[in-house]
């Protein structure tokens, strides 16, 4: 059932790739992918290509996709294990929902923060108080990490 | 799924096409039209269901005008209650259940729909929001919620639950379902599996490995009671048993859980340090992860409690003995105990350490694999997923790698190749390099050019501020002069700063030479018998308190040191004469002074610079009023300046002087207080 999903999102993602992000099944499982996301040029995060992992549950698409970066990202909305605070990866999910448009979220999300929701506030309070020192620390942890 | 394709649809078109398990559609049904799809991309978003993507039969219209299936959409209405449009999440005051000839007659226009069919409505008490054009629409749908058993496949007795089902299925047919999928999957129970006990336990332990399952996740603590998935199972830990939060702060992707607080206890026990305080015991998560975080607790938190003793805890503070032995021998009073525990307290701690170090080692290391990825990636978003353009790539980096293409033309060659505004061909050179092993001359010179261009950017980056740097050079080439040759010249701050390298700055003297010469004769204008030494003097002085004090040394002392040719002597007799600055002098060059007093006794005058500073002469001039009394201050003031004088200061003391022993006792008292402090 979840399979023809998947693979329908599969044969979307390929005919037509989304600008800047990428994504595709790692070796032979369906169910496990791995995406990749250009850092927006408009964001300290630009140059970076970070690396995601998806784990697709069963019930898919009436569950949310676990996404998670496995590269590492100074962000307030992402901690260190790469988790991803996003509504629409929870509560906000809608079978409708595609991984793509998700990715595309997620994209945006790099751009603009949302640091009244964040999973690190250490890395919110610094984005709220002194924001040309949290795009430093961004842009140096892209260099580091992401280029 | 092969379970239910063994049932036979024996009840219409919907049985017929949910009994297609994938086994068999996959091959005969499913690649058909998924060749139409790829032809036509308009078909396909008419013809399948935008959720599970199986190709419609009967659809769900909403108010919204969005389609789904009908098993979809009734899914959404029955087993999540919620009554919202999937696509678009509106809130929905009815639907309307049709075929999709019939919707995609009416451009799946729900008012258009909702016009024309109107009079053949039909609804069920249960969902009177639902409108059926069609009763076998109602039916075929209603059923997706009976607990039918599909291996008799006759459809007429309705087993009620799962429970019952399940019990059905195990008495009639000795097969069951996942009792667990059952409560937990959000599905119909025709969609459930059914299983042999065989099959049910692989599913449970290993899973489905192509519906993406890797079995039911178990609690190690509740004898083998399995969970739905992980979230699920995170949920009981969370409520049931009880997590370390001292090894999730130090390795958050390796949670340690314990059955219940008792271990838990036993494991901050001998692996981390607990406030042993009743009022913090009572609380039972006053733990910390290392001694030192414990011992601020404990200061913060108990500061009156440990007044009693504090021999006791000063010490554990300035020596990190580990605690949590020492704790727990004070607990149980068994010693067996604690020097078990202080064993693999200490080894969870390196090893977390350990853990963390690779953690940090894998952090910045990138795989071979890992940079080729990235630049496909980059190269894939510089191109806009050109294939041509990626080809061209691809030939390229083979090219380079078979060594027909030099570096710099492959540099060459992308630069021709990336034209979009995005591309950074130096960061595809980058990835490139570190696709290579580490130490090949193919990674030394991709890495050469990409590190080439990071300077340059750099470069660029900076040149706003070169005007300025050079200005700070030009001028920082004589500030530096100054000091050395004549530190009394720089203000009092900069004097301090210098104070350290005084002794080295004798060495200097030379440099400092054409300065003393241009400077020497206000000086010996103002203050004829000031020498080389007292020079050295006044700038320690004036450098330490920048006070009258420095003035009353240095006259001291200029007026021994050119009495006695020999710094030696020079040095008893100013301190046999009590004047404490001397001390000071020697401390700071012993040797080399005396070196200097020999050699460059010419070369004197240049302290007369520290006398061209106006503010150090006027706050110079009322001092020699106040010698007696300001002396002593003087020596506080640079105890407090400066540690390594006071020592140095002592040790000298010690050493020539006979007749100062009582000022010497005052020193060293003071530096015990410093020292205390």
């Amino acid at each position: 059932m979840s399979s023809k999903r998947i693979s329908k999102e599969l044969r979307d993602i390929e005919r037509d790739p989304p600008t800047s992000c990428s994504a595709g099944p790692v070796g032979d499982d369906l169910y496990h992918w791995q995406a990749s996301i250009m850092g927006p040029p408009d964001s300290p995060y630009a140059g970076g290509v970070f690396f995601l992992s998806i784990h697709f549950p069963t019930d898919y698409p009436f569950k949310p996709p676990k996404i998670a970066f496995t590269t590492k990202i100074y962000h307030p909305n992402i901690n260190a294990n790469g988790n991803i605070c996003l509504d629409i990866l929870k509560d906000q999910w809608s079978p409708a929902l595609t991984l793509s448009k998700v990715l595309l979220s997620i994209c945006s999300l790099l751009t603009d923060a949302n640091p009244d929701d964040p999973l690190v506030p250490e890395i919110a309070h610094i984005y709220k108080t002194d924001r040309p020192k949290y795009e430093a620390t961004a842009r140096e942890w892209t260099k580091k990490y992401a280029v | 799924m092969c379970e239910k394709a063994k049932s036979s649809g024996s009840k219409g078109k919907r049985n017929f096409r949910r009994t297609q398990g994938p086994q068999t559609s996959s091959k005969k049904i499913t690649n058909v039209p998924t060749n139409q799809n790829d032809s036509d991309n308009e078909e396909d978003d008419d013809n399948y269901c935008l959720i599970c993507a199986e190709k419609l039969n009967y659809v769900s219209l909403t108010p919204c005008n969005h389609k789904t299936c009908n098993k979809c959409g009734f899914k959404q209405l029955a087993i999540f209650e919620k009554k919202n449009c999937m696509i678009c999440r509106t809130e929905l005051s009815e639907v309307i259940f049709t075929t999709n000839q019939i919707a995609k007659q009416h451009k799946h226009i729900y008012s258009d729909v909702e016009k024309n069919c109107k009079s053949q409505f039909v609804t069920d008490p249960s969902y009177p929001y639902i409108n059926f054009t069609d009763k076998d629409i109602m039916t075929d749908t209603l059923n997706l919620l009976k607990f039918y058993c599909e291996i008799c496949g006759d459809q007429k007795e309705d087993f009620g639950s799962f429970q019952k089902l399940h019990e059905h299925l195990r008495s009639e047919h000795n097969k069951g379902l996942c009792m667990i999928c059952a409560n937990h999957k959000n599905a119909f129970p025709s969609e459930l599996t059914i299983f042999t006990p065989n099959q049910l336990r692989n599913h449970q332990s290993k899973g489905d490995a192509d519906q993406g399952f890797k079995g039911h996740p178990m609690c190690a603590f509740c004898s083998g009671r399995r969970f739905y998935s992980d979230d699920e199972l995170y949920l009981h830990m969370r409520e049931k048993h009880e997590k370390c939060h001292i090894c999730d702060k130090i390795d958050h992707n390796n949670p340690q859980y314990f059955k219940d607080y008792d271990q838990l206890f036993e494991h901050f026990k001998y692996y981390h340090y607990i406030c042993t305080v009743p009022t913090c015991l009572e609380m039972k998560f006053v733990v910390f992860k290392d001694e030192l975080e414990l011992q601020a607790h404990i200061l913060q938190e108990h500061g009156s409690i440990i007044k009693g003793k504090p021999k006791f805890f000063q010490s554990e503070l300035s020596t990190f003995i580990s605690a949590p032995s020492r704790v727990v021998r004070e607990d149980n009073g068994n010693n067996d105990m604690s020097s078990l525990s202080s064993l693999p307290s200490s080894s969870s701690v390196a090893s977390s350490s350990r853990r963390n170090q690779n953690n940090n080692d894998n952090d910045s290391y990138v795989t071979p694999e890992i940079s080729l990825h990235r630049m496909e990636e980059r190269a894939k978003y510089y191109l806009d997923n050109s294939t041509t353009g990626y080809d061209r790539f691809l030939k390229y980096n083979s090219e380079y790698e078979k060594g027909r293409l030099t570096a710099m033309n492959l540099l060459e060659s992308y630069r021709n190749l990336f034209t979009t505004p995005q591309s950074d061909v130096y960061l595809l050179i980058r990835n490139l390099a570190e696709s290579y092993p580490r130490g090949s001359n193919k990674y030394k010179e991709l890495t050469a050019i990409y590190s080439a261009n990071e300077q340059k950017v750099e470069r660029q980056q900076t040149n706003s501020n070169l005007p300025t740097l050079t200005d700070d050079r030009s001028y920082s080439v004589p500030v530096v002069s100054g000091k050395w040759g004549a530190p009394g010249a720089v203000s009092s701050k900069g004097a301090i700063r210098n104070l350290p390298s005084l002794p080295t700055s004798t060495h200097t003297d030379p440099f400092a030479n054409p300065y003393k010469v241009k400077t020497s004769k206000n000086l010996r204008k103002s203050t004829p018998s000031l020498t080389s030494l007292s020079s050295l003097n006044s700038n320690r002085t004036v450098g330490y308190s920048g006070r009258a004090s420095g003035n009353n040394n240095i006259v001291n002392f200029t007026q021994t040191f050119s009495d006695s040719t020999k710094p030696d002597t020079a040095s008893s007799s100013s301190m046999s004469g009590s004047s404490y600055a001397n001390s000071l002098n020697n401390t700071n060059t012993n040797k080399s002074k005396n070196k200097l007093a020999q050699l460059n006794l010419p070369s004197l005058p240049t302290p007369k610079p520290k006398v061209v500073i106006p503010p150090v002469h006027k706050t110079i001039i009322p001092d020699p009023k106040s010698w007696g009394k300001n002396d002593p201050r003087a020596n506080q003031g640079n105890n407090t300046f400066d540690d390594d004088n006071t020592l140095d200061l002592s040790a000298l003391n010690i050493k020539p002087a006979k007749g100062g022993k009582n000022k010497k006792r005052g020193n060293q008292k003071q530096l015990l207080f410093h020292i205390g402090i």
